[in-house]
């Protein structure tokens, strides 16, 4: 069997990474300051010297989005980055003790999770102030419950397996089973869990602009422009909201794209597609 | 002869451009048991299923004709096919369990083959289904009717897989290594079965095995394969008297190897190294208001002396895998003592090969990273580490480029011997070989038997070793425990375990495939008896 060629995992990169670079090298990109507000250009359609326009205070939505890419980005990024690791740690404490302790922490999470996202989000808010850390820390607390509980199903069910007994009886200590077997055996899940992390992180960052608690108002993101762009909807300023909903979903679709094929990569060897599966004979 | 059933003539199966199955031609004669043997891997099961004309993705029918009854199977049409498939033959395969639907009870699988080929009614249909199961001998076929399949066992489901496939008596039941997972004397009651129908229903069998013992038990007529074609095609008595191609002879080698026990040192002189003094372990399962209580193994005591080996027998279910935790310390005793070398830590000492290997391999780790793991942990530093590797492997057998490859990569024989070097590695003074044949075929298995058999001579090395099969444990053992729910009810020299008194043992020794070859055509192969 010859092996496909991986163009498709080779085009999502070339896309993850051309956004990447637009949004790292926004100003090499732009002219125009994306906090700049000219009165006198205020809701101009796409063309007219602005690529994609400008909204209501006369800001270039073309630099506005591409700034408040970055925001969106770190924003995906970190908080994900953070809820994975929470969530790993305490899964894997969790799955690894079993019993009482087990139990306690697993009614811990039951009882987070119980109260609605959205509104601990808000909650959260409230007491912290509104800045980038805040938006990351807040969508991280209220996201590690779920890959927590994963996590923890999988060390659990792991602790059964016959190769985990077998590196027991050559010697391995807990620890190490852990660092050796238990967790590079997680990967595929925490590759899947990352991805869906970062879109979830990015629309919740845009949720929470929108509902205008997220990041403040004058600085740009993807979502908070989605929020301004509402009330000039009807006035029929269409670029205002179309250019960051297709900023959003195409990132996302970017990053699906690429955790599909990247998970393929990570399965276990048996499970690689294009690896010839043949048996070697004596 | 009462003439030709099936003809098969020619035929080539290739998997893409590779020739798997080459130029085999054989027939299946009426009311005969016909047994297909060979190596794992020597094509036998392809054969089989080019037979129906089910073969995997892929693979396909190259060249040559199979007819059944003069009629060419290859050019039927669909419903033709179909009909051939369900009413005409009758099927048995090795996997219990991925031939049923989980979600669909037994009596479901039943309903729906009586509605594809028979006008029954439901009624009917269901009557029909109970009675098939009594005659297989289930008991209270009303609750197997009602159950699914993951609520029976292996032996149970196999024997469900037999009523189905005989339901409409089909004049041909092609049974592909049915009892290979399962212990004798599961195997001894289900290849009973099969005769008895066959013998009351008046048609063929073709039976597929690599277990030679088997073969003699059931099979009139042998056809040798080895590496895709038919090396040799003989009355069954022919074959064991006076084979005639080097395949056959080698897998007559192997058979006597696995079926005579050898002549060893009767008692070794070495001190005990693992003593196990009156364990029992219970499992208790809470539930709301009451517990249940299961006791796996009751009140063991036995002893493993300095380089011998020692084989615990009983039938599966019996406690037997449980007590090998119990001596690896994987799992804590509900009560009684397990002591190594006095009272040291047992880790490092006590090694263990376990039944499924690839279960037992970390699959992302390769060969030589699962075989080197024990170095990591009772080493210091990685100097030397695949040098060492390297030696274990070259012991065990295995070609050194083996270590680049991952576990799912070799064939069952070859991962058996990694699990054996990962335990070599660390140097043990014992080793738990934990059903380590269950999946290895009979050549392989011999294999095997002569390389533990060496170790444990060369380097002194003391082997427990855990079986259902009293062939293999007669073979490898120098003492013998018989394990019977739970307990052990005897224990013995291997030699001598032919002459007990203990009912249990004489049980598990009458379901000795071959043990008693030809009971059932003994005037033909009377002289089977004396040579094998």
């Amino acid at each position: 069997m010859s092996k496909k060629h991986p163009w498709f995992l080779i085009l999502a990169t070339c896309l993850f990474l051309i956004l990447i670079a637009a949004v790292s090298f926004a100003p090499l990109l732009t002219s125009y300051d994306p906090l700049a507000i000219r009165m006198d250009r205020v809701l101009q359609p796409p063309g007219s010297g602005h690529i994609l326009g400008t909204d209501e205070l006369g800001r270039d939505v073309f630099a506005r989005l591409l700034y408040g890419g970055r925001v969106s980005l770190s924003v995906g990024a970190a908080a994900m980055f953070v809820s994975i690791v929470a969530g790993v740690v305490y899964g894997a404490i969790s799955g690894l003790a079993g019993g009482k302790v087990d139990r306690l922490m697993m009614r811990v999470i039951d009882a987070l999770l119980s109260i609605p996202s959205l509104l601990l989000m808000i909650g959260l808010q409230m007491v912290f102030p509104a800045s980038l850390t805040t938006v990351i820390l807040v969508i991280s607390l209220t996201s590690w419950m779920p890959i927590a509980r994963l996590i923890r199903t999988e060390i659990l069910a792991m602790k059964q397996e016959v190769f985990i007994q077998a590196s027991t009886v050559v010697g391995a200590s807990t620890g190490q089973l852990l660092r050796r077997h238990m967790l590079p055996q997680c990967i595929p899940t925490i590759t899947v869990l990352a991805i869906s992390g970062i879109s979830h992180a990015i629309l919740a960052e845009a949720t929470l602009s929108f509902l205008g608690i997220g990041i403040p108002p004058h600085e740009p993101s993807w979502g908070n422009m989605l929020m301004g762009a509402q009330s000039h909807l009807l006035a029929g300023a269409w670029w205002l909201a179309v250019f960051p909903g297709i900023c959003i979903t195409y990132t996302i679709l970017v990053i699906n794209f690429l955790g599909d094929k990247l998970q393929d990569r990570m399965a276990a060897p048996q499970f690689r597609k294009g690896r010839e599966n043949e048996r070697v004979s004596s | 002869m009462n003439g030709c059933l099936l003809e098969v003539e020619q035929l080539t199966v290739s998997h893409h451009e590779k020739v798997i199955v080459s130029n085999v031609t054989f027939s299946v004669q009426k009311e005969t048991v016909t047994a297909l043997i060979g190596e794992s891997g020597s094509g036998k099961s392809l054969t089989a299923r080019a037979l129906i004309d089910l073969l995997p993705e892929n693979v396909a029918i190259t060249s040559g004709s199979v007819r059944f009854l003069g009629e060419h199977v290859l050019s039927m049409n669909s419903s033709r096919k179909r009909q051939y498939r369900g009413k005409e033959t009758g099927i048995v395969f090795q996997d219990t369990w991925q031939t049923f639907d989980p979600l669909r009870t037994i009596g479901h699988h039943f309903l729906e083959l009586f509605a594809a080929h028979t006008p029954l009614s439901k009624k009917e249909a269901k009557e029909e289904a109970v009675k098939l199961l009594r005659q297989v001998k289930m008991h209270d076929p009303e609750r197997v009717f009602r159950s699914f399949p993951h609520e029976l066992s292996g032996g149970m489901r196999q024997r469900v897989q037999l009523a189905l496939a005989i339901a409409l008596n089909p004049p041909l039941l092609i049974a592909d290594e049915p009892t290979t997972a399962l212990d004798l004397q599961i195997q001894f009651d289900i290849l009973s079965l099969m005769k008895e129908w066959q013998q009351q229903s008046g048609s063929s069998v073709l039976f597929i095995t690599h277990d030679l013992g088997v073969a003699a038990e059931m099979a009139d007529e042998v056809i040798v394969m080895s590496n895709g074609e038919v090396v040799e095609c003989s009355p069954a008595g022919k074959l064991f008297t006076e084979p005639e191609s080097t395949q056959a002879k080698q897998l007559l080698a192997d058979y006597r190897l696995l079926s005579n026990p050898v002549e060893t040192v009767k008692q070794s002189d070495g001190k005990p190294i693992m003593k196990i003094e009156h364990v029992t372990k219970r499992y208790v399962r809470k539930k709301w208001f009451t517990k249940e209580i299961t006791s796996a193994v009751q009140d063991v005591s036995l002893y493993i002396a300095a380089g011998e080996s020692v084989g615990l027998i009983g039938e599966s279910g019996g406690g037997k895998s449980t007590l090998s935790r119990l001596m690896l310390q994987l799992e804590p005793c509900t009560s009684g003592k397990v002591a190594w070398m006095g009272n040291q830590t047992l880790r490092r000492g006590v090694q263990w090969v376990h039944q499924d290997p690839l279960a037992s391999f970390d699959p992302r780790w390769t060969i030589e990273k699962i075989v080197g793991e024990g170095y990591d942990y009772w080493k210091k530093g990685q100097e030397g580490k695949s040098e060492q590797v390297l030696s274990v492997l070259q012991k065990v057998g295995l070609s050194p480029s083996v270590r680049f490859l991952y576990p799912h990569e070799l064939s069952g024989g070859m991962r058996q011997r990694a699990a054996l070097a990962r335990a070599l590695l660390v140097e043990p003074e014992l080793i738990v070989l934990d059903e380590p044949f269950a999946n290895l075929d009979m050549s392989s298995q011999a294999n095997m038997i002569s390389l533990i058999q060496s170790l444990n001579k060369k380097e002194q090395l003391a082997i427990l070793f855990i079986t259902h099969d009293i062939r293999a444990a007669m073979a490898l053992c120098q003492r013998i425990y018989v394990m019977e729910k739970g307990s052990i009810v005897e224990e013995s020299a291997a030699d001598e375990l032919i002459l007990t008194k203990n009912p249990y043992t004489k049980q598990l020794l009458s379901c000795m495939p071959g043990f008693e070859v030809g009971k059932r055509n003994k005037n033909k192969t009377a002289k089977v008896v004396a040579y094998v």
